[in-house]
C-alpha cells in the first residue's frame, strides 16, 4: 500500500516518522528542510498535493485548521485533482466535524473515502507510537486503513460510523482536559493562599475523587519545578473555541467550560501569541496572589 | 489507647464499627443514637465522663457549632479534659473555627487536630476516601494508627485547620469532575457521540478524571455511583467559597458548582444523592441518558 502524508508540522511530522520504513511513504510540507528530512530517512517528496494523490492508495492529512484541509483538497492542484476511486484520505487534523463531514461527502462523489482520525495525547506519544487515535467513519474503510493507522500507534479507537465523530470526540477531550485542570488549578490555588503545602493537596486529590489527569500529572510536576505541557496557548483557546461551538450550535449551556475558554483568552491576550500552555500557571497565580509551587519551573522566553 | 467516639448519623455508627476492629472504643448513652450505641461500643453516662475515660476522643458532627456546643455546654467534653488529651475533629467547618478551637482547647491542656473525611461513598470506594488531618505533628503521629483504621489514606497538612482546608480543596476539585463530566457528555451526546464511546476513549486520554471513570459508565443507567446527599456537598461547598473569600482567592469554577449545587438541591432536595445532577444537564439540554436511540453505540 502506497501511504501519502501532508502536514509534517511538530505533530503530523511525529506521526509520519512511524509510515517511512514500513510504507512506500510519499510526503508533502511548505517547509522544505522538513521534506528534506523525510527525504534522507527515504520518502519521496512530492511537488503538489495532486501529485501526491496520484502517487498514494491512502492519504492522510494533518494541518492546523481544517480550512487549510479544505485547500489542500479542493484549492488548486489540489488531492481532489489526482484522487481516484477507491482511494483513501485519512485526516488527523484537529478540525470542525462538520466541515470533515462536508470533505467526506464531497470525495464521495469521486468514490473517495474520507474520515478522521485526529490524535489525543502528549508530543512525547506521538513520538513513542503510544499516542491516541480516535477514528470514526464507516467501518469498512476503516478497517483498510486500520494497518496504516496502527503503524503510528496502537491504541487506536473506533467510535462511531459518522465521519467526524473523532474530531468531536478530540474537541470533547479537550474541553474536558482545560476544564478539570483550571478547576483544579484555581482551587489548589486558594489552598496555598490559605498556606497548604502543594505536595499535602496533591497527595489529597489524588486519593480522592478529586483526581483528575491534572492532579497526577501537572501539580507534580509543578512541586518539583518541572514543566509538564508543551502545548502553544494559541493552540489550546483554538481547540477550545471550536468545542465550545459544538455546544453553541447544539443548543448546549458549557458554564464550566465557559470559565476555562475565558481564562485561555485572558492568558493569551496577557501573554501574547507565542505563549506556552504552561504559562497559565503564572496566570492562574496572580490572579489568586499566590504561587503554587515552593519554587517555579523558569520561564518560557517569549522572545527568541 | 482509650477512644471515646461522640457522632451522629450513619457514618458515624460505621466509623465506631471500624474503630472496634483495633481499638477500645466509649461511646455516650444518651439514647439518641442507637445504632451507634449498639455498634458494641462500651457506653458513658455522659459527655465528661466519656472525656475521662479516652485518651482520644473522636468528635464527627455536621456543623462547628454543634462541635462547640458538644465540648463547652454545661455539660460538655471540657468538664472531663485534663492534660495530654486529644481530640480528632472530624466536623465539617471553616479552617479557622478549628485553630481558634484549637486555641481555646490548649486552655485546658487538650490539643486539637482537624481530621475531616472526604469521601463520595465510604463503603464502595475506600479507594477515593481520605482523611485531611492539620494540628500538631507529633500528636497527628501519636495517633495516625487510629485514623488509619478509619481510612487507609491519611495525609497530614500542617498546622490546625489544614486538614479542614485541605478537605474543602478537595471537595471543589470533585465537585467540578463532576460537573465537567456531566457537561461534556451532554455537548458529547447532542453531537452524535454515544456514551459508552466517550467513556472508553476520554478515560484514556488526558480528559480522565475521578467522574468520567465512575460517573460517566454509569450514566447511561442512571446508576447510582455516590451516597453523598446533596446538602451536604451544598455545605461543603458553601464553606469552599467562603474560604475563597477569606483567603481572597477567585474560585470560578467552584463558586460557579456551589451555585448549581445549591439549584440541584432546593430543586430535588437535600436528601437527593449527588448523582441527580445528571437530571439537571438533561433538563438543559433537553435528552435522556438512558435513551440507547440518543446516547447508545447505534446512533454513532
Amino acid at each position: 500500500m502506497r501511504v501519502g502524508y501532508i502536514g509534517l508540522g511538530a505533530m503530523g511530522g511525529a506521526l509520519a516518522r512511524h509510515l517511512v520504513d514500513k510504507y512506500t511513504l510519499t510526503v508533502l510540507d511548505l517547509q522544505k528542510e522538513t521534506v528534506a528530512s523525510f527525504q534522507a530517512l527515504g520518502a519521496q517528496p512530492a511537488m503538489s498535493a495532486a501529485e501526491l494523490a496520484r502517487d498514494s492508495d491512502i492519504v492522510l492529512l494533518c494541518l492546523p485548521r481544517s480550512s487549510d484541509v479544505r485547500k489542500v483538497i479542493f484549492g488548486p492542484a489540489g488531492l481532489a485533482e489526482g484522487l481516484s476511486a477507491g482511494k483513501i484520505v485519512v485526516d488527523q487534523t484537529s478540525g470542525v466535524p462538520a466541515e470533515t463531514r462536508e470533505f467526506a461527502r464531497r470525495l464521495s462523489e469521486l468514490g473517495v473515502s474520507m474520515f478522521d482520525a485526529p490524535v489525543s495525547g502528549a508530543m512525547a506519544t506521538a513520538v513513542a507510537g503510544t499516542i491516541s487515535i480516535i477514528a470514526s467513519g464507516p467501518r469498512d474503510v476503516f478497517e483498510k486503513a486500520l494497518p496504516v493507522l496502527k503503524s503510528i500507534s496502537p491504541n487506536v479507537f473506533h467510535c462511531g460510523e459518522r465521519v467526524g465523530n473523532g474530531q468531536t470526540m478530540k474537541a470533547i477531550n479537550n474541553m474536558m482536559n482545560a476544564s478539570c485542570r483550571f478547576a483544579t488549578l484555581e482551587a489548589v490555588a486558594m489552598g496555598r493562599k490559605y498556606g497548604l503545602p502543594l505536595q499535602a493537596m496533591t497527595q489529597a486529590l489524588n486519593n480522592t475523587t478529586g483526581r483528575n489527569y491534572t492532579t497526577t500529572g501537572m501539580l507534580p510536576n509543578i512541586a518539583e519545578g518541572r514543566q509538564s505541557t508543551k502545548f502553544a496557548l494559541a493552540l489550546q483557546v483554538k481547540d477550545m473555541n471550536q468545542a465550545m461551538l459544538l455546544g453553541i450550535e447544539q443548543g448546549v449551556p458549557l458554564p464550566m467550560a465557559s470559565i476555562a475558554r475565558g481564562l485561555l483568552q485572558i492568558g493569551l491576550n496577557t501573554l501574547g501569541e507565542n505563549a506556552q500552555l504552561e504559562q497559565m500557571i503564572g496566570i492562574i497565580e496572580s490572579m489568586a496572589g499566590t504561587r503554587l509551587g515552593p519554587s517555579h519551573a523558569p520561564e518560557r522566553s517569549t522572545q527568541a | 489507647m482509650k477512644l471515646g467516639y461522640v457522632g451522629n448519623g450513619s457514618f458515624a455508627a460505621a466509623a465506631v464499627r471500624r474503630l472496634l476492629g483495633r481499638h477500645q472504643v466509649t461511646v455516650v448513652g444518651t439514647g439518641r443514637d442507637p445504632a451507634l450505641e449498639g455498634a458494641g461500643a462500651a457506653v458513658a453516662s455522659d459527655l465528661p465522663e466519656l472525656a475521662r475515660s479516652s485518651d482520644v476522643i473522636i468528635i464527627s458532627l455536621g456543623s462547628h457549632s454543634d462541635v462547640r456546643e458538644i465540648i463547652f455546654a454545661a455539660d460538655g467534653l471540657a468538664q472531663g479534659l485534663s492534660a495530654g488529651k486529644i481530640i480528632i475533629d472530624q466536623s465539617l467547618g471553616l479552617p479557622d473555627d478549628a485553630s481558634a478551637l484549637s486555641e481555646e482547647l490548649r486552655n485546658h491542656g487538650a490539643i486539637l487536630l482537624d481530621a475531616p473525611v472526604y469521601t463520595e461513598s465510604l463503603d464502595a470506594a475506600p479507594d477515593t476516601t481520605a482523611i485531611m488531618c492539620g494540628g500538631p505533628v507529633d500528636a497527628f503521629e501519636s495517633i495516625r494508627p487510629v485514623l488509619s483504621s478509619l481510612c487507609p489514606n491519611v495525609v497530614y497538612c500542617g498546622d490546625s485547620g489544614s486538614g479542614r482546608a485541605a478537605k474543602l480543596v478537595v471537595a471543589a476539585v470533585a465537585a467540578c469532575n463532576r460537573l465537567i463530566t456531566y457537561e461534556c457528555a451532554t455537548v458529547g451526546v447532542k453531537n452524535g457521540l454515544a456514551l459508552e464511546h466517550m467513556a472508553a476513549v476520554l478515560n484514556k486520554s488526558s480528559g480522565a478524571n475521578s467522574a468520567s471513570a465512575r460517573v460517566l459508565p454509569a450514566l447511561g443507567d442512571h446508576g447510582r455511583t455516590a451516597d453523598v446527599p446533596l446538602g451536604t456537598a451544598v455545605e461543603e461547598l458553601k464553606l469552599a467559597s467562603r474560604l475563597a473569600m477569606q483567603c481572597g482567592a477567585p474560585l470560578l469554577f467552584a463558586n460557579l458548582a456551589r451555585s448549581m449545587f445549591q439549584a440541584a438541591a432546593s430543586e430535588f432536595g437535600a436528601t437527593a444523592t449527588i448523582d441527580e445532577i445528571a437530571r439537571v444537564f438533561e433538563a438543559s439540554a433537553d435528552l435522556d441518558f438512558t435513551d440507547p436511540k440518543t446516547c447508545g453505540a447505534a446512533v454513532a
